[in-house]
């Protein structure tokens, strides 16, 4: 077991942090007290002596402790913080995922009846590249996850905002694609004096439920892969104070 | 970021100018950091109860030094910090403001008589 192990099970206690910070921050005061452990060894210390210098100098107090949590708090942690609570629990995971791929799977196959070519807004095609990217970054990280099995923390959260900023552009290509087409749906009847109402809806509609498949279908993904990571980290965690 | 010494924080200020000081010779863990300070310094300057983990956290999200994870066979990953080109001039900066406060603050003590 590690000598310090007591020390920074206290120390894991008290830092009320979402659990990939928590983790960051354990692993760092292990390996420095570990080490600083040893410089005193090797300066001719007994190891109580040397674990009682160490710790003196490394082991945080209780005011050290709220203020490395005020320092690392923010608003994403929270929010990333409640993400990974929820996903603790089995059902909520499940009714998650079978309300989603009832969305995704029935739209789909809706959509897959339409004519894309002949009715879509010219805004399907940036949506299908941001979808294309989106698909390329997760099969990227799950080639890293699963194949690879690649544990470098970092390594793998580099990468994840990202695919949570395309399920957002996804979203966002949509709303702006919505407000062109009704532009132009306005000027032409202005400029022909008639409209064609129900043809404008069918391509609009395609156009925005493709933005909402890709954003939904891309959010899960992150929030899959970001848990999949912050399980990662707290094994090591786990790791670090057990041995 | 402010480049003038801090007196409500004197000790914080005081800290993160020895931090940023002896990481400008070069990367470092924490644990390195604690003893550089307390041996180049005679014992003056200590390091106790952890306080060097937030001052290193708060530098390292204003973006004055980087934190880099490194794993050495057999050995697990530790963190090493090395300052980044704000934080250079950050320290240069503080370095200046740390010379002027104690000008200033002699020029009120002076050489007062025993």
């Amino acid at each position: 077991m590690n000598r310090f192990a007591p020390q920074l099970q206290k120390i894991s206690d008290q830092l009320v942090l979402p659990p990939p910070t928590r983790s960051r921050i354990l692993l760092e005061m292990a390996a420095d007290l570990e080490d600083l452990f040893e410089y005193h060894l090797a300066r001719g210390c007994d190891e109580a002596e040397a674990a009682r210098r160490a710790e003196e100098t490394l082991a945080a107090s209780d005011d050290t402790l709220r203020h490395l949590v005020t320092i690392h708090q923010s608003g994403f942690n929270r929010f990333v913080d409640r993400l990974s609570a929820q996903a603790r629990s089995r059902w909520e995971r499940v009714v998650l995922v079978a309300l989603v791929a009832f969305a995704v799977l029935y739209t789909g196959r809706t959509m897959a009846t339409a004519e894309w070519l002949t009715h879509a807004s010219v805004f399907i095609w940036p949506i299908w590249a941001i979808g294309g990217i989106a698909f390329a970054l997760i099969v990227t990280k799950l080639y890293a996850l699963f194949l690879k099995r690649d544990r470098d923390v970092r390594r793998l959260r580099s990468g994840l905002g990202t695919i949570l900023l395309l399920a957002v552009a996804s979203l966002v290509t949509g709303a702006y694609g919505f407000f062109v087409e009704l532009y132009l749906y306005f000027r032409s009847i202005v400029e022909s004096g008639k409209g064609f109402p129900v043809e404008w809806m069918l391509k609009v509609s395609i156009m925005v439920n493709l933005s909402l498949i890709v954003a939904i279908a891309t959010a899960l993904a992150w929030f899959v892969l970001v848990n999949l990571v912050t399980r990662i980290e707290n094994l090591e965690a786990a790791v670090i104070l057990d041995s | 970021m402010t480049s003038t010494v801090e007196i409500q924080n004197l000790t914080r200020s005081c800290n993160e100018a020895l931090i940023l000081a002896v990481l400008s010779t070069g990367p470092r863990h924490g644990y390195q950091l604690a003893l550089e300070i307390e041996e180049r310094s005679g014992g003056e300057f200590r390091f106790n109860h952890g306080t060097l983990y937030p001052i290193l956290h708060k530098l390292e999200k204003d973006g004055l030094i980087t934190g880099d994870w490194q794993q050495e066979a057999a050995k697990r990953k530790r963190k090493s910090y090395a300052l980044t080109k704000a934080g250079r001039r950050h320290a240069a900066r503080q370095t200046q403001a740390w010379r002027a406060f104690f000008d200033r603050f002699f020029a009120i003590v002076g050489d007062v008589a025993p």
